[in-house]
């Protein structure tokens, strides 16, 4: 999870009925639009290759309109014949979505459009039907789980300390456009209002998850939910409940105030975009989950392995000494340990 | 051997004498639980529908769309369904009729993966020759075909070629299920008894059931678990559910919090009470929704709960305290039958089992490496039921009242009969004696966490479970 400067490779995911997509190769910036479509829920099937009288091969020679068209009622899809032609006529406005393998037409009625932006400056690595993927060099921090749809916006701060919690008060429309830094907890309410003001994401150690659960749904899980209605974006970077930003990642963090930055949700990924000599990256560090499970800290000071220790559970297990008592070991992680 | 946990792995060997350690030289078999397959099946009725899904559960395979054909839904509805299930195998099951729905479907799962890197296979469930429609829909894609689900040949099939996939390239890999079904027959074999083996971990759940004949019944959802799939648990069976077994007061919202933490860090060990409490209730809900997955996709699970042994295998029998393994399987799988359970805390069984799956040599006598944990004795009355437990040295009767829930200090082999409430059975009593469940089938719990807490918390305390350590 440190600070890390590279090439990242960040897979955009498009819903049905794209109809423009970036071409392979072509340069974009985190906001651009990469694809546009329409949403495509009941369509219309038009027999082609049967009506026609032709086979299914034949129909792409003579098909009028490519996957993704936009077609008006009366569109002729498909003519065969010369005296005693044939048509195929889409009876309704929209997009062809899908041709079948026994050559028939699906067009589906224009409905609510949608559009997919990069979250990365760079070049069009791949581009499909199902995701366009776009290669580029930025600072990346990866988080544990990160919820709604990708975000982009100005980086901003939303509290003073790595250990405070985002307060609503905090928050206002000036923070429109801007993804905020929470430090150990940003409550649903925090969040909420963000979405309120424009607030185009959050970051923080952790969100409660029950929070979580208000604004995104009871089936919401730990490994996040990338969507693509309009939600609040949210980032947790340590755990769930609280968990104060070790100070590795805070101070870079604050460095990066006022630089443009994305929230790619899929990954759980912020991407800040700023100079690669800016001296942000940090080694990983110790991160401890709470005996009870309620939340992650950083772990700081000595520590001492002690073989075979006995917790209050009755559970034995190796364990680290700390200040504040023994900690099993396995609850001990480095923070760039595959989670 | 190196057994996979839920991110780490623990090495097992075995010494000439039997004997199982951590330590040793480097592993010829590797334990693992093998990749996730995703699943999308088309079925052409509800019957083949409910097939594929019985098929999911004794091959590991995760469903992750299910459509059937002759239930009406908009085209971009499935085809987005497709795309997001991003499957790494289709399960196309034709039924009867000409086939004109499951064409469509068909299309609508090519619509929504076009391109989809890499393509998934292609399982067809039909005869060779049959279905051309679905075949020809299917044209881009190499289409595998195998025999038809209904027939057993067809789930067998089924079965192996998913276990396959779910192994990769790693030639070395014994999956776990695999292990946990050749540790039950082989169990079944040497009791001569029906044998239940419950494996429930931080990531899986699986249940095996063997007769002595060779029959088996295996069950494995490999994302529901204490640990990493604790999220699943919760998703599926909802947060009361899972509260509900805690014996203390505990709010929803901060319980949730630890749930997720929990799923976000494999391999965590619960320091706390309250956070062992927690792994315990999500491994009762775990074994719960496996049942109750199983009881909806027609398999008869009713036989799991007359098995006169179960064993208790992976994290669920790692607990400190016997008690708290004995309580998961009580409550989750309600007995119906005089039940000797056995834990087995070393790995030793599963790994031997992998052994033997892997042709390194034979799982004989697995029986005299587990702890024997209790007899548990249910009675279901309505009535207050005369109980008569006889063992070697002592003969004696008991008077159990409706919603009883206590331990008979017992050891060695023991008889137990009472025909008011028809219970007739044998058994041995482990470390904790005998368990008298009268508490009636199916379990219910309070709904208020007034009366719920303390129903509970005595429940615990009959066993001691968490008590003074």
């Amino acid at each position: 999870m440190p600070w890390a400067f590279g090439t990242w490779s960040v897979r955009h995911a498009l819903p049905l009925g794209a109809f423009q997509r970036a071409a392979q190769g072509e340069a974009v910036y985190a906001g651009d639009v990469l694809a546009k479509g329409t949403s495509v829920t009941s369509t219309v099937r038009v027999p082609g290759a049967r009506r026609l009288g032709i086979s299914a091969d034949e129909l792409a020679r003579i098909a009028r309109y490519p996957l993704g068209a936009e077609v008006r009622r009366g569109s002729v899809l498909a003519r065969a014949g010369r005296r005693f032609a044939r048509a195929a006529i889409s009876p309704v406005a929209g997009h062809l979505v899908h041709v079948s393998r026994e050559g028939d037409f699906y067009v589906a009625p224009a409905a609510e459009a949608w559009a997919v932006r990069s979250t990365i400056d760079g070049i069009v690595e791949r581009s499909h039907d199902a995701a366009i993927a776009v290669s580029g060099q930025c600072w990346a921090l990866s988080g544990i789980a990160a919820y709604g749809p990708d975000a982009v916006g100005v980086l901003a701060m939303g509290v003073d300390a790595p250990i405070d919690e985002l307060r609503p008060s905090r928050i206002d429309v000036r923070s429109r456009q801007h993804i905020l830094v929470g430090g150990a907890r940003m409550a649903a309410e925090a969040i909420t209002r963000a979405h309120a003001c424009g607030v185009a994401g959050l970051v923080a150690g952790a969100a409660p998850a029950g929070g979580l659960r208000v604004v995104y749904g009871d089936d919401v899980r730990a490994a996040g939910e990338a969507t693509r209605d309009d939600r609040p974006t949210v980032l947790c970077l340590l755990g769930f409940g609280t968990a104060p930003i070790p100070r590795e990642i805070f101070v870079p963090l604050v460095a990066l105030t006022g630089s443009r930055a994305a929230i790619h949700t899929a990954s759980a990924r912020l991407f800040a975009f700023a100079p690669a000599d800016a001296d942000f990256a940090s080694g990983p560090h110790d991160l401890a989950l709470a005996d009870d499970y309620s939340g992650v800290r950083p772990l700081e000071g000595p520590t001492e392995v002690h073989r075979e220790e006995r917790f209050a559970s009755g559970v034995v297990a190796d364990a680290l000494r700390t200040a504040e008592g023994p900690i099993p070991v396995a609850n001990v992680r480095p923070s760039d340990a595959p989670r | 051997m190196d057994v996979e946990l839920e991110a780490a792995s623990r090495r097992v060997s075995f010494s000439q004498d039997g004997s199982a350690s951590t330590a040793g030289s480097p592993p010829t078999v590797r334990l693992s639980r093998g990749v996730t397959v995703r699943m999308a099946a088309l079925s052409g009725d509800a019957t083949l529908d409910r097939l594929a899904r019985q098929a999911a559960l004794a091959s590991g395979a995760e469903v992750a769309a299910a459509m059937r054909a002759d239930r009406p839904l908009p085209f971009g509805e499935r085809a987005a369904a497709f795309r997001d299930a991003s499957a790494d195998a289709l399960l196309v099951q034709p039924g009867k009729g000409s086939g004109d729905d499951l064409v469509d479907l068909v299309e609508a799962f090519r619509a929504g993966c076009p391109d989809q890197h890499p393509a998934p296979r292609v399982l067809l469930m039909a005869e060779d020759g049959a279905h051309g429609r679905v075949r020809a829909a299917l044209g881009e894609h190499d289409v595998e075909t195998l025999p038809d689900l209904r027939s057993p040949q067809g789930h067998a099939a089924l079965r192996a070629r998913v276990r396959e996939m779910r192994r990769g390239a790693n030639d070395d890999v014994v999956l776990r299920d695999e292990a946990i079904e050749r540790a039950a027959l082989t169990l079944a074999r040497e009791r001569g008894t029906d044998v239940l083996v419950l494996d429930s971990s931080g990531r899986s759940t699986s249940l095996a059931h063997a007769t002595p004949g060779g029959t088996l019944t295996g069950v494995h959802e490999l994302a529901l678990g204490s640990g990493s799939g604790s999220d699943r648990v919760v998703a599926r069976a909802g947060l009361d559910r899972v509260r509900r077994w805690i014996p203390w007061a505990v709010d929803a919202p901060s319980l949730l919090e630890r749930v997720f933490n929990r799923a976000r860090w494999p391999d965590a060990v619960a320091a706390t009470p309250l956070a062992l409490a927690l792994e315990v209730a999500l491994a009762h809900e775990a074994v719960s929704q496996l049942l109750a997955e199983a009881a909806e996709s027609g398999i008869a699970v009713e036989r799991f709960s007359h098995a006169p042994a179960v064993f208790l295998v992976g994290h669920i029998a790692q607990l400190p305290r016997p008690a708290q393994s004995l309580l998961v399987a009580v409550d989750a799988l309600e007995p119906l039958a005089v039940t000797t359970v056995f834990r087995e805390r070393s790995n030793a069984l599963v790994a031997q089992a992998a052994l033997d799956v892997a042709g390194h040599g034979e799982a004989a006598e697995l029986i005299e490496q587990q702890e024997l944990v209790a007899l548990v004795v249910p009675v279901v009355s309505r009535r207050r039921a005369s109980l008569r437990i006889v063992s070697a040295w002592e003969r004696s009767e008991e008077r159990v009242a409706p919603g009883a829930f206590y331990v008979v200090p017992r050891s060695g082999p023991i008889d137990v009969s009472s025909p008011g409430a028809g219970v007739r059975g044998h058994g041995v009593s482990g470390g904790l004696g005998l368990l008298i469940d009268a508490r009636g089938r199916p379990v219910s719990l309070p709904q208020r966490d007034a009366e719920r807490i303390p129903t509970v918390a005595r429940w615990y305390a009959a066993l001691d479970a968490f008590g003074p350590a």
